[in-house]
């Protein structure tokens, strides 16, 4: 299955990982990922939704929140959501809930 | 090569990226010095075209995140000491990455190290201690008695090391007996700074240009070797006034002459720094014609090795490099008395 195939619950509250180092750089977040020595660079929308996963949000909430910051309709907030919080879990960035 | 690289980025130009092969970039990536280059290559609209610019890309930002936390964890360290200990002194790379680099990322640092007096290392230990670092058992205590610093701290979040020094140098170097590396000179050398506007105390400029020679010159490392080659570029283009009379005081009769020879002519013949002739010619006068020659060796060592990357042969180990830079070059005889050359007689020709 492909990342752009693999479901993602909307219900669903995804949490960033605690242990990656993040820094601002050029407007830019850069996560490093000591465990697996591996950089990251995510562009503004992925910096905020990566942000948004605290636990606490849904993957519907960070669409709501993302539709407003980033004035874009809401059909493809969630589209671009789905997909971020897609790639980000392909990366290690955020832990998914189990379903 | 390379050298051409440490130019370009030192003084500020550009250069193409595609001027190095991939071997080149990726030695320069494995010795930390990928910002440098990123530096040096970002400015040409080709450079993000190339096949290599991720590996630049990735090990710069990777640097930018790691430079990031040990200047915060510096600054938190500062903090908690102020007013419990004296000012720290910051040494090698957290201290001339803050002073003379443009940036403090562009200086590959694998830990921070702080001088502290000895009376009051159980203090800065125990605060280093309540900040979350510990010390991962590495060597015996037996080891770090007589070493200049005691067992590294670790952080277990941001992964920042700490080596807490009580001493320039090791007890059991040679550099020991050196005037240079006296506690006395010591508490002479050590100039009030500031770190993000916060009291510390720093090396001066002369005798950082001495503890870096010597702690390059001792234990040369091929890979990270060329680091203390730029800091030396950097100070000595960065620092307002250099007293070069008194680093030539140091030198006489002393075992840390011949690691600054070594390095300063090195980095003078590949123009990197500007230093007055004199200067170096009163300290290559210290040397017999086998110094002479040993120091031609090793700097062509250093060109292969340290600079090149090339690789190691059946013949030339990284281990018997390392015995080949020890005997040779850094041979323990202290120098003799500097002399200022004479001037030679004008010649017919």
């Amino acid at each position: 299955m492909s990342i752009a195939e693999k479901p993602v619950s909307v219900g669903g509250c995804p949490r960033r990982r605690a242990d990656l180092r993040a820094r601002a750089v050029d407007g830019e977040l850069v996560l490093f990922d000591r465990e697996r020595q591996l950089i990251h660079q995510l562009n503004r929308t992925a910096s905020y939704i990566w942000q948004r996963c605290d636990g606490h949000h849904t993957v519907a909430a960070i669409a709501t929140d993302v539709a407003q910051v980033f004035d874009v309709d809401r059909a493809a907030a969630d589209r671009d959501v789905a997909h971020a919080v897609r790639q980000l879990d392909a990366a290690g960035l955020i832990e998914m809930p189990a379903a | 090569m390379l050298i051409s690289l440490l130019r370009a980025a030192t003084v500020g130009n550009g250069l193409p990226l595609e001027t190095f092969d991939e071997r080149a970039v990726r030695w320069v990536v494995d010795t930390g010095l990928a910002p440098l280059f990123v530096r040096a290559t970002a400015r040409h609209p080709e450079a993000a075209t190339s096949p290599l610019w991720p590996l630049l890309k990735a090990a710069d930002l990777t640097a930018r995140v790691l430079t990031a936390d040990q200047m915060d964890a510096m600054t938190e360290i500062i903090d908690a000491c102020r007013d419990k200990a004296p000012p720290l002194v910051l040494l090698k790379g957290i201290s001339i990455a803050d002073q003379y680099y443009p940036a403090p990322h562009l200086r590959p640092m694998r830990d921070i190290d702080l001088l502290v007096e000895r009376d009051a290392v159980p203090t800065i230990e125990a605060i280093l201690t309540r900040l979350g670092y510990v010390q991962p058992p590495q060597r015996s205590a037996e080891f770090y008695a007589k070493h200049h610093h005691g067992a590294p701290f670790v952080h277990s979040e941001t992964g920042v090391w700490v080596d807490v020094h009580r001493r320039l140098v090791a007890s059991t170097s040679a550099l020991r007996a050196d005037t240079v590396f006296s506690m006395e000179t010591l508490r002479r050398e050590l100039r009030p700074s500031t770190f993000r506007g916060r009291p510390v105390r720093r090396l001066s400029d002369e005798l950082q240009i001495v503890y870096l020679s010597c702690h390059w010159a001792q234990r040369l490392q091929v890979v990270g070797g060329m680091v203390a080659m730029v800091d030396l570029t950097y100070l000595s283009r960065n620092a307002p006034d250099i007293q070069w009379p008194r680093i030539l005081h140091w030198a006489q009769d002393s075992v840390s002459c011949r690691s600054l020879e070594l390095l300063l002519t090195y980095l003078s013949r590949r123009r990197l720094i500007e230093v007055d002739a004199e200067v170096l010619q009163r300290l290559s006068a210290t040397q017999n014609l086998l110094d002479r020659l040993t120091r031609d060796l090793g700097h062509a060592l250093v060109d292969r090795y340290v600079v090149g990357g090339h690789d190691f042969s059946r013949l030339v180990s990284e281990r018997t490099l390392g015995r080949l830079w020890r005997t040779l070059v850094l041979r323990r005889r202290p120098a003799r008395r500097l002399r200022r050359p004479r001037a030679s007689a004008p010649r017919k020709v």
